[in-house]
């Protein structure tokens, strides 16, 4: 074939350009697609205030400003003060750090508590895992509230710990139900029961071979026990049943929201709870991630 | 579609229920008032709605610091607006100096409002359960000790002696009259007519609703003087501050004492009045010597004063409405002693006097002695959001000055638990003699076991003094042996802020109030309503 001149083609088409293909590499915008990363900044910079409340807050959360009573949000007092002169701005930051540490003690509690008895219900016999699901079920049934008040008045003494405790020990149902049948269905797997058959014990099983296995499913219920939590800290401090008042938390600042109420003191009311409304759902949209990435495992199956 | 429906249902069962529970109201509560007729919106036009203090029992000898019992009962004598004895059930009276003897003539034709004739029975039947019935468990008792007989000549006229001259005995007969026939034989302190009292007074009482916390009194038209312009007063029995206020501005009540910030957010509104009387109600951290602590250290009870600011807690806490406190008369026609303000808020002169004391300042800045940390609790009511906001602030200030007060917040005053103190409210708006029942050694309402034999002897003597002056002198001197070394640290005298509903005319301010700004009833026979 005789050689023809490049020169005699034309390229055409519309804006043609010439393309060279290019290894792409995925943009930070598009890695970050879909994440929550909104949630996770204010997160991370609610987190780090209260971690650093010593630095933060310019005034003593605890002392009480006799001469700058009921003050608006001012240069001095940047969220303003309460009806005995306490500084907001200070005791968001401490609040936070006593209502977050709940949130997350509680979580632990129930978590531990949850996996567990969700493992052992979901490995035992037919029998057996019926009537621990019933007796979840049934404490279940009564009304958490109810329970919590009746431990808090059993315990007596209240204060973050107690508190969480409680909190945690009354909210572990649901997060045992999903356990239980996440273990159904994976304990008959080759692995579980090659490790039964060679005398691993269940604490090894449940740490090596189960946990691994659900814990991505199981992720939006722990991280949404956080949230509940602490809104349930906020609920009995708010109702005078939670902290005492001298122990800063967002709960214990709103549980002030009536009196304020009557003193047209917007500000004691709206600082904290904003605080509390922006990290609950924060900390629910991060859940909700990891709830749509645990669907999509599902649908691909 | 389906979902909806069912959802439709459920709603429409649920509004059926609730209708139907509301309906069981209506009846019940028509049931036990026959005679209202009218339509419920009238009935409320003159009916006062008083959002006032829980109560557990109408009885004038078990409640002395309560609005009730004064509108239901009546005494020989009562208060009027100076707070000077005139007289109610008797019409006159002699007093024989020699014999020290009280003869009372009773107004006739009086009767309890069961309809029974009221008659000098019964004063003899109060007074000797005053006097003799040692199972009465009542704050009161110590102001009646002098009464050595009463005697009923006829049935208009009782004679009282008395084993010398008191002071302050024509005040004390001033204590609501009980019914013989109803309470006789049966233990006061418990009986059911505490209840469902049945008095003289100027309103009666109709029932008591224990689920919707409510009193229902209705005007005694049979009453021996003026009977009261409005109907029917319903008593609803709220402790909690915050909810009183809340009952206010919502129109569920309409005369309510309140603190006084609340009492201030009304003060703007022109729906509203604000009422401010004076009171003799002093706020002070009460220390029990029943407790080992104050035992030991009973002592460092006056120099807290020193680390307290109280003017910064009147201008703060009560927003004004109120005067830091020395002595427990200061504000009574005898007191106001002003060289018995002896401390001030001075922290030097405070880490002085610890030191003279014998109190060293421990690694932890709180000071100790003899081993022994400066550590104490003091117990408040939660629902009582001034005391609880002035323990606080006290507690702060103790703390910064190395004292360690810890607040123990209660639903129900523990008097077995231990606590080291409370935060206390006492008043003498009439004589100082009101306080002798507290400070005097083993009084009827020295529940904190003061005693200083000096105090003792002062107020036995002022009790017992005629002249007016030397009275004043022996009063005055109480005022600064007590404040050298006192039982109470005291803080604030509070004003009585109450806020009504507009229409609601005749509230006289001239009388001083008592503990918990009672007595504003006073007058209730000349109040008018017009909602």
């Amino acid at each position: 074939m005789a050689k023809v001149e490049n020169s005699r083609f034309r390229k055409v088409g519309i804006g043609w350009k010439k393309v060279e293909p290019v290894a792409l590499k995925p943009s930070l915008k598009k890695r970050l697609k879909g994440k929550p990363v909104f949630s996770v900044i204010i997160l991370l910079f609610i987190v780090t205030g209260c971690l650093f409340a010593g630095q933060l807050a310019n005034h003593d959360p605890g002392s009480f400003y006799l001469q700058n009573v009921n003050e608006a949000p001012n240069a001095e007092f940047y969220f303003g003060t309460d009806s005995l002169g306490r500084d907001i701005y200070s005791m968001i930051w401490y609040g936070g750090r006593v209502s977050i540490s709940i949130g997350l003690m509680s979580m632990a509690i129930i978590s531990v508590i949850g996996i567990t008895y969700g493992c052992i219900s979901g490995i035992a016999n037919a029998k057996i895992d019926a009537l621990m699901m019933r007796i979840a079920e049934m404490a279940n049934s009564i009304p958490n509230l109810l329970v919590i008040l009746l431990l808090m008045a059993v315990i007596g003494k209240q204060d973050a710990v107690t508190l969480s405790f409680v909190i945690g020990i009354t909210g572990w149902f649901a997060l045992a139900r999903i356990v239980r049948s996440e273990v159904r269905q994976i304990r008959n797997s080759e692995y579980v029961l090659a490790a039964r058959r060679m005398g691993v014990g269940f604490p090894r099983i449940m740490i090596r071979h189960l946990i691994p296995n659900f814990v991505s499913s199981i992720m939006f219920v722990v991280v949404s026990t956080i949230s509940s939590s602490m809104s349930m800290e906020s609920t009995l401090s708010f109702l005078g049943l939670g902290l005492p008042v001298d122990v800063i938390s967002w709960g214990s600042m709103l549980s002030l929201a009536n009196r304020a109420l009557l003193l047209d003191t917007w500000w004691v009311i709206i600082i904290p709870g904003i605080f509390l409304l922006v990290t609950l759902n924060c900390i629910t949209s991060l859940g909700n991630f990891y709830r749509k990435g645990n669907t999509k495992r599902h649908s691909n199956l | 579609m389906k979902m909806k429906l069912k959802k439709g249902i459920c709603l429409l069962l649920a509004c059926v229920m609730v209708l139907s529970f509301a309906a069981c109201g209506n009846n019940s509560s028509n049931e036990s008032k026959p005679a209202a007729t009218s339509g419920s919106a009238d009935d409320l036009s003159n009916t006062l709605v008083y959002a006032g203090e829980s109560e557990s029992t109408i009885n004038p000898l078990l409640n002395s610091h309560d609005e009730l019992p004064d509108l239901i009962f009546s005494g020989l004598m009562k208060y009027d607006g100076n707070g000077k004895p005139v007289y109610d059930l008797a019409e006159s009276s002699t007093y024989d100096d020699a014999t020290y003897t009280y003869t009372f003539k009773l107004r006739k034709g009086i009767k309890w409002h069961d309809g029974t004739d009221f008659s000098a029975d019964d004063v003899l039947y109060t007074y000797n359960v005053l006097t003799k019935d040692e199972t009465l468990s009542s704050s009161i008792t110590s102001n009646y000790e002098d009464i050595v007989s009463m005697t009923a000549p006829d049935q208009n006229t009782v004679v009282i002696k008395l084993s010398q001259y008191d002071a302050a005995m024509m005040d004390y007969f001033t204590v609501g009259i009980l019914p013989k026939h109803l309470t006789e034989g049966q233990d006061i302190n418990t009986m059911a007519f505490n209840q469902t009292p049945v008095g003289t007074g100027r309103y009666k009482f109709v029932k008591w609703d224990t689920a919707g916390g409510m009193i229902v009194l209705e005007r005694n038209e049979d009453y021996y003087d003026k009977v009261p312009n409005i109907e029917r007063v319903i008593y609803k029995t709220v402790s909690n501050e915050s909810t009183k206020a809340t009952m206010l501005q919502s129109g569920e009540a309409d005369l309510a004492w309140l603190n006084s910030k609340y009492a201030d957010s009304f003060r703007k509104n022109d729906s509203y009045k604000n009422i401010d009387f004076k009171t003799a109600d002093y706020r002070g951290i009460s220390m029990d010597f029943g407790t080992e602590f104050w035992q030991n250290n009973g002592d460092s009870i006056g120099v807290l004063n020193d680390a307290i600011d109280k003017e910064a807690i009147v201008k703060s806490v009560l927003d004004g409405h109120g005067v830091a406190a020395y002595s427990p008369i200061q504000l009574n026609r005898f007191g106001g002693n002003k060289s018995a303000d002896i401390y001030s808020h001075d922290l030097q002169k405070f880490a002085e006097e610890m030191a003279k004391l014998g109190w060293v300042k421990g690694s932890d800045g709180i000071y100790e002695r003899n081993g022994e940390k400066f550590h104490f609790t003091v117990q408040v009511r939660d629902y009582e959001e001034e005391r609880v906001d002035i323990a606080n602030l006290c507690a702060s200030q103790l703390k910064a000055a190395g004292v360690d007060m810890e607040v123990k917040l209660v639903t129900k005053f523990d008097w077995d638990a231990g606590y080291n103190g409370f935060l206390s409210g006492y008043a003498a708006q009439f004589d100082p003699d009101m306080f002798y029942k507290n400070y005097v050694t083993g009084a009827s309402d020295n529940t904190m076991q003061y005693s200083n034999t000096r105090v003792d002897e002062l107020l036995t003597n002022g009790r017992h003094t005629k002249e007016e002056n030397k009275r004043k002198e022996i009063y005055q001197e109480f005022e600064t042996v007590y404040a050298e070394q006192p039982g109470v640290v005291l803080v604030a005298f509070l004003d009585g802020c109450y806020v009504s509903v507009k229409g609601l005319n005749g509230l006289d301010t001239t009388r001083v109030l008592g503990h918990h700004a009672v007595g504003v009833m006073w007058n209730i026979e000349n109040w008018t309503l017009n909602k």
